[in-house]
């Protein structure tokens, strides 16, 4: 089963680390050290526990969290008599408040006192702590802990986490947020068995996302911005070589050297009943559960070339991982790389670009994205062409005023209905008894969509 | 037909959707022999068998659009039972409970089975859908609506009340949804429910009563990282807006030296051109000043000014718009 081998932590697995608010993204290299928290550790001990354990750093490695351990802490700061009407009036903020100094812990970190344990010792040193309320007492022990205790849970990368991780750069991902990246895929109908064309200049998260969503079946085009592909967030996702087959690029410099290739598109009407037949193929194939996670390509004729194919392109995303993996010093003698690997490099380029080409000229895409710090307008006038009649287009932009350049553009060339410009406002909320409220800070802006359904072309 | 599939050519049994305008959308299911009314006239089913997706189709007082469905468009159109949750809310769901092809949900209750489309599309075609609810009516409509969209495979539907007999699985989900008025009530035997490798769950209250005690119960629980957060959308109309400038009266001073109509001319940016003419043949002296503030001004506009407005392009909200739906609440559950 997929399941299992794929909830385990392994060796060269990428992992998401979450400390608190802070989540980090690494990659699991038995005996290489991290650094976290101005703290450095390995995470070899990692290695054979299921995605969502929480481990504790003892010494630089990784000591799984027994169950229930954090428990009796918290309740150290439980109070048994009616405490409620505590305040906060005789309380000031000295110095000596606390007994223990920095000198002090800073030994007592070094004898190999746990965190927990360093905290207690914090509580037990405090003048003022039994005099704080319930509730003050209890946001006490959760600052020093934060401080202290250096608890991380290993978490399987997703596209939910990878937002919730980037949003704290978001500058790098044109300021997408995790709810408009929601609105993007479902308005987008992103389900198995899909070809779609994605312009992204979001790290590849949004590619990565509808890679997600795919599963291993369809075809995603991103077609990329400046000379190579930026898809880091891709990388993150560590998706099995099956689901990278999915993945097809093509660089938007040439995009105006693609054609609708009325032929093809005159085949697939004349000979409904052909391409019906392989249509059927491709839902017969999907519902063999599980198995079907080999390529649906197989399934399709026309796109039996492009999986054999495939394998050159496998090559050099195999190459580009092991460059990013490697040092430094590595990168240095990539420089030096001698004209005839340059020379294969690029022919492998141009057939990677002839695969994706064939997906565009069929003009039969099942929706278009474009999520990219440019302006969309020409990039989306130049794709629509080759997108299916009654399919979604959605378009992303971190200002509105360049979607209503698009929305009225593409009005006035008509062929689209259900136009939509709009904008989606997340608010979160800190939930506790008693004090329930929303959260003092949240996003102002996550984003705007324009999104459309194309018409058959009269 | 398979709804979660496009296809290429209307046929008998399909689900369509015409397309009269933004908020004027109807889906049927097509069968020889029944009409349609709409407000261009009557729409014989038959006349749309056989064309595309995506085409105009003529009624004898103008024509619509036939689109393909989608769990989208099923939401806008679909016969309501219940109060259901619109595509803002689903996309969050989705996205949180990291729904992907392959996972297994559970939700409760199916409702008018809005959601449901949405997961189904998204677990399709190797996941799986366990959809409960306590009205055996709602529960049977559900059924057969799945079987006419044709995913009925991808899921099942359960006529239960999860409140009091429980979930009855255990050990299977990837994902819980629920949508229930008491769901603390379900939340143990949702937990059951999950994998034992954990699993993610959400909550859809209304009200913050609601949240608070089922937040309270997943800590109990031992669920982790609990949010709960809030999303709406706010859609624009594009406009065109124009605002008149007001009349301030006569300049006198200084003022009076700089004459405005020049300078409203200069403003407006399909003339740049056309002023620097005209600047040319009355004075040569003056020209590289006027360059220079009509090239400030051609980046500085977000709209024409003359004299009477300044007339500019504007994303518009509504007046008025949903300001609450509910309160959605996640939280996760580590391998056991």
């Amino acid at each position: 089963m997929e399941s299992t081998c794929v909830n385990v932590i392994k060796d060269d697995s990428q992992v998401l680390i979450r400390k608190g608010e802070n989540i980090k993204i690494f990659r699991v290299k038995k005996g290489r050290d991290i650094f976290m928290d101005n703290t450095k550790f390995s995470l070899d001990g990692a290695i054979g526990y299921p995605f969502g354990t929480t481990f504790d750093v003892v010494k630089g490695t990784l000591v799984k969290v027994a169950k229930g351990s954090n428990k009796e802490i918290e309740s150290a700061g439980k109070d048994t008599e009616g405490t409620q009407l505590k305040d906060n009036r005789d309380l000031y903020d000295l110095d000596s408040n606390q007994k223990l100094s920095k000198e002090e812990i800073e030994k007592l970190k070094e004898e190999g006192v746990s965190g927990n344990e360093l905290v207690e010792h914090l509580i037990e040193n405090s003048l003022t702590f039994q005099k704080k309320t319930e509730y003050s007492k209890e946001k006490y022990i959760k600052k020093k802990k934060r401080k202290h205790v250096l608890q991380l849970t290993i978490l399987r990368p997703t596209t939910r986490l990878l937002c919730e991780m980037y949003s704290k750069s978001a500058q790098k991902i044109c300021y997408l947020r995790v709810d408009t990246l929601a609105q993007i895929l479902t308005y987008g109908n992103i389900h198995a068995g899909l070809t779609l064309a994605v312009v992204d200049t979001c790290q590849g998260l949004v590619v990565g996302a509808v890679m997600e969503r795919l599963g291993g079946f369809g075809h995603v085009i991103h077609i990329y911005h400046e000379s190579i592909p930026n898809r880091t967030a891709v990388e993150s996702y560590d998706f099995p070589a099956e689901k990278m087959k999915t993945l097809y690029s093509f660089p938007l410099n040439q995009v105006n050297t693609l054609t609708l290739q009325k032929t093809t598109y005159e085949v697939n009407n004349t000979c409904g009943s052909n391409s019906d037949e392989a249509t059927n193929d491709t839902s017969e194939q999907m519902d063999v559960e599980l198995n079907a996670n080999k390529d649906v390509c197989d399934a399709l004729n026309v796109d039996k070339d492009i999986s054999e194919k495939r394998t050159d392109v496998e090559d050099i995303d195999a190459d580009k991982l092991c460059e990013k993996s490697v040092g430094k010093n590595k990168t240095k003698g990539k420089r030096n790389l001698d004209e005839s690997e340059r020379k294969v490099r690029k022919e492998q380029r141009a057939k990677e670009w002839k695969d994706a080409r064939y997906l565009l000229e069929r003009g039969q895409l099942d929706c278009l994205i474009v999520a990219s710090k440019l302006h969309p307008t020409p990039i989306v006038k130049a794709l629509l062409k080759f997108v299916a009649p009654s399919r979604p287009i959605v378009v992303y932009s971190q200002f509105k005023e360049a979607l209503m350049d698009c929305g009225v553009s593409l009005r006035e060339e008509g062929g689209m209905v259900n136009y939509r410009l709009s904008e989606t406002w997340l608010r979160e909320y800190q939930v506790l008894p008693q004090r329930t409220h929303p959260k003092i800070q949240m996003s102002g802006t996550g984003g705007y969509l324009f999104t459309a359904t194309t018409l058959a072309k009269s | 037909m398979n709804f979660c599939k496009y296809k290429e050519i209307i046929e008998e049994g399909d689900t369509v959707i015409l397309y009269l305008g933004f908020n004027n959308m109807h889906a049927i299911t097509v069968k020889t022999g029944e009409t349609f009314q709409t407000r261009y006239g009557a729409l014989r089913h038959s006349d749309l068998i056989g064309i595309k997706f995506g085409d105009k189709v003529q009624c004898p007082k103008g024509y619509l659009i036939t689109l393909h469905p989608t769990p989208e468009l099923w939401t806008v159109n679909l016969p309501h039972r219940t109060q259901i949750l619109y595509t803002t809310d689903i996309s969050l769901v989705t996205m949180q409970l990291d729904l992907r092809p392959g996972s297994i949900v559970v939700e409760s209750g199916t409702g008018s089975g809005s959601l449901s489309h949405a997961i189904i599309r998204s677990i399709m075609p190797i996941g799986h859908l366990y959809t409960f609810e306590f009205h055996s009516q709602r529960a049977a409509l559900a059924e057969q609506e799945f079987q006419i969209h044709g995913i009925s495979q991808y899921v099942t539907v359960a006529h239960r009340d999860v409140c009091s007999d429980g979930f009855g699985i255990e050990n299977v989900a990837d994902a819980v949804f629920l949508d229930l008025p008491c769901p603390w009530v379900a939340l143990p035997s949702a937990k059951k429910a999950l994998k034992q490798q954990g699993g993610r769950l959400c909550s859809f209250s209304p009200c913050i009563e609601q949240v608070q005690k089922t937040c309270e119960k997943l800590t109990e629980l031992e669920f982790v990282e609990l949010s709960t957060m809030e999303c709406l959308v706010r859609n624009f109309d594009i406009r065109t807006i124009s605002l008149p400038t007001a009349d301030l009266g006569p300049h006198s001073g200084e003022a009076a030296n700089n004459p405005c109509k020049q300078e409203a001319v200069l403003m407006d940016n399909c003339d740049a051109d056309k002023v620097q003419k005209t600047s040319n043949d009355e004075n040569l002296k003056d020209k590289s000043d006027q360059t220079k503030v009509s090239t400030r001004y051609h980046q500085d506009l977000i709209g024409q000014k003359n004299e009477t407005s300044f007339c500019f392009k504007s994303g518009v909200p509504a007046t008025q718009m949903p300001g609450h739906t509910g309160f959605l609440t996640f939280a996760t559950l580590y391998p056991q």
